[in-house]
């Protein structure tokens, strides 16, 4: 063996052997199984209940259709759930993201739609308290403590207890020797890192195809930031202590303190009032419309649909057409509203990602939940596509209902059926650069720094 | 070999070592006696390069240690009070690894035949440095600087916390490497230690170098009367 693989070796070697070393990987290595176990039970079970959709939605109609025989459609009609739902990618598994607050199924009735896309489950406190323990949370909030864990003390932990001084006389070249403590802690970094992420394709069985390897080249990429950025806290040339509680602090920082922040600035500046406005305006523009001559309802659907203007509809008594006219008005009315909401939650998103420029645990973070399809535009599509399904399944029943069909005349299985959102695949490269651009200034930052308190400088701690 | 002139180290008002002349030949053990605080660690420091001088130089084989820190780095070893090393590796692994850091490579038998030499016990070779004592220690660090073929040895309270069999083990070893031409410079308390392995002896006070004395043209009970009266 020649000098430097020894050297090699035995860097290696006494890194190793440190208890606290395999202590956390142990640790890391047990927490990522779970994060696995937990995406996989939580994205199973989504699944699950989405299969089980279509037959509870034929079950539904039939039993909607028999109870219904000898009235007409337009009575039938207002009790039928149909069902939408949000697929999971297969890589919401690694990523649950915000899967677990938003719907992934939705029913909805032919009324106002407005008033039906926002049902949530009730969800159990005590799960939300602990939160989402899923691989991304593994790799984004905790992987790093593995990284301070395995770096704090790199130098300083020597100059405290002595070798530094022996080590820094033993050689002209100190600058080999920091690389190779720096090489073997960065070499057992990535191979925990890749370890663990080959065990997720592995146990979550997710596919060969180009998002695993985005997400893959994210976590890689988000690993080297926080390894880059606990080498500019060493290269400080500080006590233990002080390197220690910097990087928690900076990990306290990024992974709580900012991203709440960024939570009141993102809600200070796009502020949506729109979202309760929606709500409210579609209830008035539909309960107001009882006690208003139908006439001027009408007219407003007959603006959308003027085919159904020759069905007579009697200004003195209750008819299915004039209801679902009330109920097309709410709608109409609170359109505009239901479209400013949808447009600021898009901004407010563009703006968390233009605000996660400044901290790279969440961009890291919407990098993941972009590639698992499990982020707040994912949801949006899945609405989006909830209001289309809702429109379509309206304009297949309203001739059955203005030419008052009976209802076992109708064929009530040959509605439209839900397309749900597809997989989208975004361009992640801005976001990749933005963390390698981190990357970057921090490799800068601890050259200079490891120059100037460990190579070039002379004081009894760090000489 | 070793060399210092007008060496000068000031913290703030503080005068930590003052205008130090000084010369260590090759073969040359030089002892330098005081009271905490007289300046023999400063003076140490300086020859390492840990601290800039604030006047005069310190020079090793002819070279500035101010000036060139890291080239001087290829002639000296440095031994501490408490050696302290890789505590996961075992000797034998340490004095690898400290040699090959130093840019020479030994095989397994070269390497055992270095910590014989130092006088470790052959079954603690592989034993790790987590249970050695503080005088095995002490032998896996002058192994490391026999191994480095250091011409200069820096040495700071070297047999403090020894025991009399350790500390005579060493002083033997110091006498061995003296006698290959290796110029050492030892910072101590301990007077009949000095008296018995130095060539010559230094005392200090204050950061100043009162005295200088050949080991040989004085008793031990004489240098220690010198060394009150000086400190």
């Amino acid at each position: 063996m020649k000098s430097r693989q020894k050297i090699l070796f035995l860097e290696c070697k006494n890194f190793l052997i440190g208890k606290a070393v395999i202590f956390s990987a142990i640790c890391l290595l047990c927490f990522g199984v779970y994060g696995f176990y937990h995406g996989k039970t939580i994205i199973d079970r989504q699944q699950k209940t989405i299969l089980s959709i279509s037959d509870i939605q034929k079950k539904h109609l039939d039993q909607i259709a028999s109870h219904g025989r000898g009235k007409p459609v337009g009575t039938t009609a207002y009790y039928p759930f149909f069902y939408t739902f949000n697929p999971a990618s297969p890589w919401a598994k690694f990523s649950i993201g915000q899967r677990d607050i938003n719907p992934f199924t939705l029913k909805v009735k032919m009324l106002a739609i407005e008033g039906q896309l926002y049902d949530a489950e009730l969800t159990n406190p005590l799960t939300l308290l602990v939160g989402n323990l899923d691989a991304s949370f593994v790799f984004i909030f905790l992987f790093p403590l593995l990284i301070i864990a395995l770096t704090y003390n790199m130098i300083s932990g020597e100059q405290e207890n002595g070798v530094w001084k022996i080590l820094r006389t033993s050689t002209t070249n100190i600058k080999a020797a920091i690389f190779y403590k720096l090489l073997v802690r960065f070499a057992f970094v990535l191979t925990m890192t890749l370890l663990l992420f080959f065990s997720g394709i592995l146990i979550l069985d997710l596919p060969l195809t180009q998002p695993t390897f985005q997400l893959g080249l994210v976590l890689m990429v988000y690993v080297i930031f926080w390894f880059s950025l606990s080498i500019v806290i060493v290269s400080l040339g500080k006590s233990t202590s002080f390197n220690a509680t910097t990087m928690v602090s900076i990990w306290i920082f990024l992974c709580i303190l900012f991203p709440g922040v960024a939570n009141i600035i993102v809600n200070r500046n796009i502020p949506i009032p729109e979202a309760a406005e929606t709500t409210i305006k579609q209830r008035e523009g539909y309960h107001e419309k009882w006690d208003l001559p139908k006439k001027p309802t009408m007219e407003k659907f007959y603006a959308v649909y003027p085919q159904y203007r020759k069905y007579p509809i009697p200004e003195d008594q209750f008819s299915p057409g004039w209801y679902y006219a009330m109920q097309l008005a709410g709608d109409l009315e609170s359109a505009n509203s239901s479209e400013v909401l949808f447009s600021k939650l898009n901004q407010r998103q563009e703006f968390s990602e233009r605000l996660a420029y400044f901290n790279p645990i969440l961009t890291a973070q919407q990098l993941v939940n972009k590639v698992a399809n499990t982020d707040l535009s994912n949801h949006i599509r899945y609405l989006e596509s909830v209001k289309w399904h809702h429109k379509q399944i309206r304009e297949y029943f309203y001739p059955f209902i203005f030419e008052v069909t009976p209802t076992e005349a109708m064929d009530w299985s040959g509605y439209p059926k839900y397309r749900p959102v597809t997989y989208s695949q975004e361009v992640l490269s801005s976001g990749i650069l933005v963390i390698i651009i981190w990357i970057a200034l921090g490799m800068a930052l601890s050259i200079i720094l490891f120059y100037k308190n460990f190579i070039q400088i002379k004081d009894p701690q760090n000489a | 070999m070793l060399e210092a002139t007008n060496l000068t180290k000031r913290y703030g008002n503080h005068t930590a070592l003052n205008q130090l002349n000084l010369t260590v030949e090759p073969g040359e053990i030089f002892a330098l006696l005081g009271q905490n605080g007289a300046g023999k660690t400063t003076t140490i420091n300086l020859f390492l390069g840990f601290i800039e001088p604030s006047e005069g130089m310190a020079q090793i084989n002819g070279v500035s240690v101010s000036e060139n820190p890291e080239e001087i780095k290829q002639y000296l070893a440095y031994i501490p009070e408490t050696v302290m090393l890789y505590s996961n590796l075992t000797g034998l692994e340490n004095l690898e690894y400290f040699s090959s850091l130093a840019g020479f490579e030994y095989s397994k038998t070269e390497l055992a035949e270095l910590l014989s030499t130092a006088g470790l016990q052959t079954q603690a070779f592989d034993l790790r440095l987590g249970g050695y004592s503080k005088g095995m220690r002490q032998k896996v660090g002058i192994a490391i600087a026999i191994a480095k073929k250091a011409k200069v040895l820096l040495l700071d309270e070297p047999t403090s916390g020894l025991d009399p069999k350790a500390s005579n083990e060493f002083s033997t070893i110091l006498k061995s490497l003296a006698a290959r031409g290796t110029a050492i410079l030892m910072a101590t308390h301990d007077i009949f230690r000095a008296k018995e392995v130095a060539t010559r002896i230094g005392i200090m006070r204050e950061g100043c170098l009162q005295s200088v004395v050949r080991a040989s043209d004085i008793s031990a009970n004489e240098l220690e009367e010198l060394y009150l009266r000086t400190v």
